[in-house]
């Protein structure tokens, strides 16, 4: 399946607030509008003008399906792969008919946070024989893989 | 040559046979990879250093574990800061992070976490002395389009025996900054010379090793040719470059594969090549057949990384203060030029060499700082003619060179005060550094290299060289001056190059006056 990647969003919701709030109620009944800090993901439906798109047209080359499989590492060649790369692209359509002008875009929810920086120390490594054991194939201590990108004259 | 033959088999069409000749034009632009100097890695807490035991080097986050997250190193990009701001740029307020893919074994992502879109620093610029063997120097200006922090990928063994790679993760996820120049190159010289220059200013700040055999500086330039006039060709990429050396090799060699391939009728495709060292020649890689699809996008992990540009502001636990860093920029090798040429009174050539090699810098200033009555020149010469051609030689760095500066201060004291000639002050460098331990006055009276100056024992050898050298005084006594030479170089003999010249040529002079 062709991996769409969807950017994570971390919310922050204080965690201190939910356990106060959950210590006298069962958890499943926590009353979300008495939160301190609400979530920012809608409790209730919202009705979205997204044009539909599942219907339209869709042309894919075959230059472009061998770019795909090689970009994604996915089979493409039987129908029902075919099938699912179409729809998942008729899906995604949506995205490009949305009016975007004037409107600045969002990388993240924490832009306005600051970056957390690390101090120049040592303080991780040295768990080579834990990471090599959880590889298929490894030679003394290393990892192998197939040939990879070398010089045609070779 | 080809180029002619060109001309001459199209002109039977006389449009073409009427174009003036043009003359063809060569662009080269560099990429430099340095290697931020840091203890541990750009986004995890594993250790940096070089030639560590296999894939120990190695924290989950650099694995690709599942759940891990990466945290910037802030000594990174305080390094990134004073690089930028040596070189001149435009330091951002505000700069991003990216996910940029490839399918790399070494790459356990399958992306390199890299700064696209709003990079740490813009529009830089750098100006360097051009070095070329047997040309005057002159002054370059190239501009630094982007310096962008990023992390370096593993590194792939190829067996191509068993066919398959093995793969070290010790190097994936150190800290790179990659400096993007502009196409404002000609030649592979001027590329070499960028090279070292910015070598220098990143060994003055500290930021970066420059251990081009370690891999900590790695350059790759993007060639191309066009006719005077046209707009500019496609260019290839040549990768995989490991020396100052090479930079140049290699570059001329794109240019000139590219006027043959041309002149030969054939089309320049876009393409990477690899540097071939031993056989000194680029060779076509697999890669880039297709032009690459990097998929770039915003990395999700990161928040964008700010920075406090008020002046006078400090640093906090959560803000880097650029105005803070600007301070901490040492004196960089132009200006120590300029000071060597003001101050010392030093030319220009002098003065690029004393800055290029760190170590000879050091003792002219030591030196001339203790010995002040010895005049500059005798010291430069002394430390570039003898000091630097006896390493050369030796194919040794001046850094290995055994000798103390206060061994050299005692040559040149020794020298300046005339107990000692040059070639004695030349036989020293030779035993001091074979003997570091001993003095130089130990090795003086032990070699026996004292100077004859004692004006008795000069006009005993004087009297036996004009003896030794008839045909010569004959000469010099009809007027040809320069016969005086061979009789001044057979005292110089017969004295085990130890009489003082300058006295013995005096006192030549005398005797054949007497003669006469």
């Amino acid at each position: 399946m062709l991996r769409i990647v969807f950017t994570r969003f971390y919310c922050k919701i204080a965690a201190e607030n939910i356990i106060k709030t959950s210590t006298s109620i069962n958890q499943k009944q926590i009353d979300f509008t008495k939160l301190n800090h609400t979530t920012k993901v809608p409790q209730s439906p919202v009705p979205t003008a997204f044009p539909d798109t599942s219907d339209n047209e869709l042309e894919i080359d075959s230059k472009t399906i061998q770019l795909l499989e090689r970009l994604s590492l996915v089979d493409l060649d039987s129908e029902q792969a075919l099938l699912t790369l179409k729809s998942s692209i008729q899906f995604a359509d949506k995205i490009a008919h949305i009016n975007t002008q004037g409107v600045r875009p969002l990388y993240t929810v924490l832009e306005t946070q600051q970056l957390q920086l690390r101090n120049d120390e040592v303080s991780e490594g040295n768990c080579r024989e834990q990471l090599l054991k959880i590889a298929k194939v490894t030679d003394e201590d290393y990892y192998v893989s197939p040939p990879g990108n070398i010089p045609l004259e070779q | 040559m080809r180029n002619y033959i060109v001309v001459r088999r199209l002109a039977t069409q006389p449009k073409l046979a009427n174009a003036p000749k043009r003359k063809w034009k060569s662009v080269v632009g560099l990429e430099v990879h340095a290697q931020i100097a840091s203890v541990s890695k750009l986004f995890s807490g594993s250790g940096t250093a070089f030639g560590a035991p296999l894939n120990t080097g190695v924290a989950y986050f650099d694995a690709s574990i599942p759940g891990t997250l990466p945290v910037l190193n802030r000594k990174c990009v305080e390094s990134g800061i004073k690089t930028a701001l040596a070189l001149g740029c435009r330091v951002n307020e505000v700069s991003m992070f990216d996910r940029k893919h490839y399918f790399y074994a070494d790459l356990p992502n399958g992306y390199q976490i890299t700064q696209q879109r709003a990079a740490l620093a813009n529009n830089g610029l750098m100006t360097f002395p051009v070095i070329t063997p047997g040309k005057k120097v002159y002054y370059k200006s190239v501009n630094l389009l982007q310096l962008q922090l990023e992390q370096d990928s593993g590194k792939s063994l190829h067996d191509d025996y068993l066919k398959r790679s093995l793969v070290d993760l010790n190097r994936a996820g150190l800290p790179l900054m990659e400096l993007v120049f502009a196409p404002d190159l000609e030649t592979g010289e001027e590329a070499a010379s960028l090279v070292k220059e910015l070598m220098l200013i990143l060994r003055r700040l500290q930021t970066c090793s420059c251990k081009m055999e370690e891999g900590a500086l790695r350059v790759d330039a993007n060639i191309s040719i066009h006719q005077e006039g046209d707009p500019l060709g496609v260019r290839t990429e040549v990768k995989n470059i490991g020396s100052v050396r090479s930079i140049s090799q290699a570059i001329s060699y794109e240019i000139n594969r590219q006027l043959e391939l041309v002149a030969d009728g054939g089309v320049v495709t876009n393409e990477t090549r690899n540097w071939d060292a031993e056989n000194r020649r680029t060779v076509a890689m697999r890669d880039k057949e297709v032009l690459q699809d990097y998929r770039f996008m915003p990395e999700p992990n990161l928040p964008p990384l700010h920075l406090n540009l008020k002046p006078g502001c400090r640093s906090t636990k959560e803000l880097i203060s650029v105005a803070e860093l600007s301070e901490q920029i040492p004196e960089l090798p132009e200006h120590t030029r300029q000071r060597l040429m003001e101050h010392y009174k030093l030319n220009a050539e002098t003065a690029i060499i004393l800055v290029n090699e760190p170590v000879l810098l050091e003792h002219f200033v030591n030196i001339s700082k203790s010995l002040a009555g010895v005049p500059t020149k005798v010291i430069t010469n002394f430390l570039i003619n003898d000091l630097l051609t006896y390493c050369n030689k030796l194919n040794l760095d001046v850094d290995d060179c055994a000798i103390s500066a206060e061994a050299l201060k005692d040559v040149l004291q020794a020298l300046h005060a005339e107990q000692i000639n040059l070639q004695a002050a030349r036989q020293l460098i030779q035993l001091l550094h074979n003997n570091p331990s001993q003095t130089v006055s130990q090795l003086v009276t032990e070699n026996n290299l004292q100077q004859i100056c004692d004006l008795a024992s000069i006009e005993a050898y004087c009297q036996q060289a004009i003896a030794n050298q008839p045909k010569a005084v004959q000469q010099y006594q009809k007027g040809k001056s320069k016969a005086l030479f061979a009789i001044v170089g057979e005292v110089a003999k017969l004295s085990a190059q130890k009489a003082n010249m300058k006295l013995a040529v005096e006192c030549l002079e005398k005797l054949l006056k007497k003669q006469q």
